[in-house]
């Protein structure tokens, strides 16, 4: 008995290391088709995603309070249409078509089009380093630059911004960029290029 | 170039560390649980829609054995026409070819001679009929046939009491057509001599007929016959007994 306990032990330790090396898509169909351990699957990829998929939207509708609203309607969606998912198709690309769609439908109900949106300016989104007389004046410049960087994004053109996000916050492919915007390729990767070289120039300028 | 720049993405990713608040990633959590938690009747499904199916089919099977339910259902839903009432005393002949009056039931001669009897369905009650009172409309009753042309009289004015307006216009009119009858009978028996007195008697007797005044028709009557024995009016008398019995206020 004590050895049976052991294993049943051993089982759940190996199972949950097993969890957290799963990728996305496994621990998707984990999730969605309710065995053993479906809700430590869905805290695992949760984990993963829930900061990129935050600021991907904190960025694309540049206010907090619809930020939190629409981030848990995102993930309810998720949860609501699991058994839908496909996996063979890669998880990032299926949550944030589903992010893109919803962000759509935010503007519409506001009354605006999806490109008018960035046109906003983005407010100040930062973590002001309280006691920054403390930090060493490389680290004080590295977070000047951050800053800067921040606004740079915010003011780049609606469709430069969408790409640049979901390149560097959904750790997307230009491939899986075109899918979800249904745009060629080659116009991803053109629409990528403009904007890496304007942040370029502006940080130029502002520093 | 689809590699990312590594000095714009280390510095994207220094000054980009927000996060959901905690309450959301609760919130998310618990959804995300819920939805994965099995219904009170999820393991119960099978064995009610199985149960209904067994409720379900014998009440079918019953419904659809028996053809005589939907067909009664069928007749109830149909208007009963209100039963003729005697026309005229005139006729002499019977009118041996004359149609039944239709019912709801389809009449197959061949049936017809098998039953001597039949059930008529209408929405309110079913009543017993006699075959032979649905030509009494078209025949002088005669006195054994009173009773059954009374009893018919009868339930017509039994439908009244839960029939729509048109049953009484319907009375109404059959009032008029027998009056008219009268008329035409009065104007067969009129003999062509009469004393001034008889002439003054027969003209009031025309009019309170016309206005279906029988009692008083029936005084004139008597008061003619005193005038002028030989007259025969016996027809014209029984005719006005009939009417006094049927159409008594």
């Amino acid at each position: 008995m004590l050895v049976s306990f052991y294993n049943n032990n051993m089982l759940k330790r190996v199972n949950r290391e097993t969890i957290d090396n799963l990728n996305n898509e496994q621990l998707m169909v984990l999730y969605a088709n309710n065995k053993n351990n479906a809700q430590r699957a869905f805290a695992v990829l949760y984990e993963r995603h829930k900061g990129p998929l935050y600021r991907f939207v904190l960025k694309s509708i540049n206010n907090e309070a619809q930020t939190d609203e629409l981030f848990q309607d995102l993930w309810f969606r998720i949860i609501q249409h699991k058994d839908s998912f496909n996996p063979k198709q890669k998880f990032t690309t299926w949550a944030y078509t589903i992010a893109r769609r919803l962000l759509i439908d935010f503007y519409r109900k506001q009354g605006k089009r999806f490109e008018q949106a960035f046109d906003e300016a983005m407010p100040e989104h930062n973590e002001e380093p309280t006691g920054s007389y403390a930090l060493p004046e490389q680290v004080l410049q590295q977070k000047r630059h951050a800053r800067a960087l921040q606004q740079a994004v915010t003011e780049l053109p609606p469709e430069q911004r969408e790409v640049f996000l979901l390149f560097h916050e959904g750790d997307l492919s230009l491939q899986q960029i075109a899918d979800i915007t249904d745009q060629p390729k080659e116009r991803i990767k053109s629409r990528y290029r403009y904007a890496v070289k304007k942040l370029k120039n502006t940080l130029q300028v502002l520093l | 170039m689809t590699h990312k720049d590594s000095n714009i993405d280390q510095l994207y990713q220094e000054g980009n560390k927000a996060q959901p608040p905690k309450d959301i990633d609760d919130a998310i959590m618990a959804r995300a649980q819920q939805a994965n938690q099995p219904t009170r009747l999820g393991p119960l499904r099978p064995w009610l829609a199985a149960a209904s199916i067994l409720f379900a089919v014998p009440i079918l099977w019953l419904m659809l054995g028996q053809p005589e339910l939907q067909q009664a259902r069928q007749e109830s839903l149909q208007p009963v026409p209100v039963p003729s009432v005697p026309l005229s005393m005139d006729s002499a002949k019977p009118d041996t070819e004359a149609k039944p009056t239709p019912s709801a039931e389809t009449d197959d001669p061949q049936d017809s001679e098998a039953d001597q009897s039949k059930i008529t369905a209408s929405g309110a009650r079913i009543r017993y009929q006699d075959p032979e009172s649905e030509t009494a409309g078209l025949n002088a009753p005669a006195p054994a046939e009173k009773r059954n042309a009374t009893a018919e009289q009868e339930a017509v004015e039994d439908n009244l009491m839960d029939s729509t307006p048109a049953s009484y216009l319907s009375l109404n009119s059959e009032k008029q057509k027998t009056s008219e009858s009268m008329e035409d009978l009065i104007e067969q028996l009129k003999p062509d001599k009469l004393t001034e007195t008889e002439l003054a008697l027969w003209q009031s007797l025309e009019q309170q007929v016309k206005n279906q005044q029988w009692s008083e028709a029936r005084q004139t009557l008597k008061q003619l016959k005193q005038q002028h024995p030989s007259l025969d009016i016996s027809r014209l008398e029984d005719r006005l007994e009939y009417l006094l019995s049927e159409f008594r206020p």
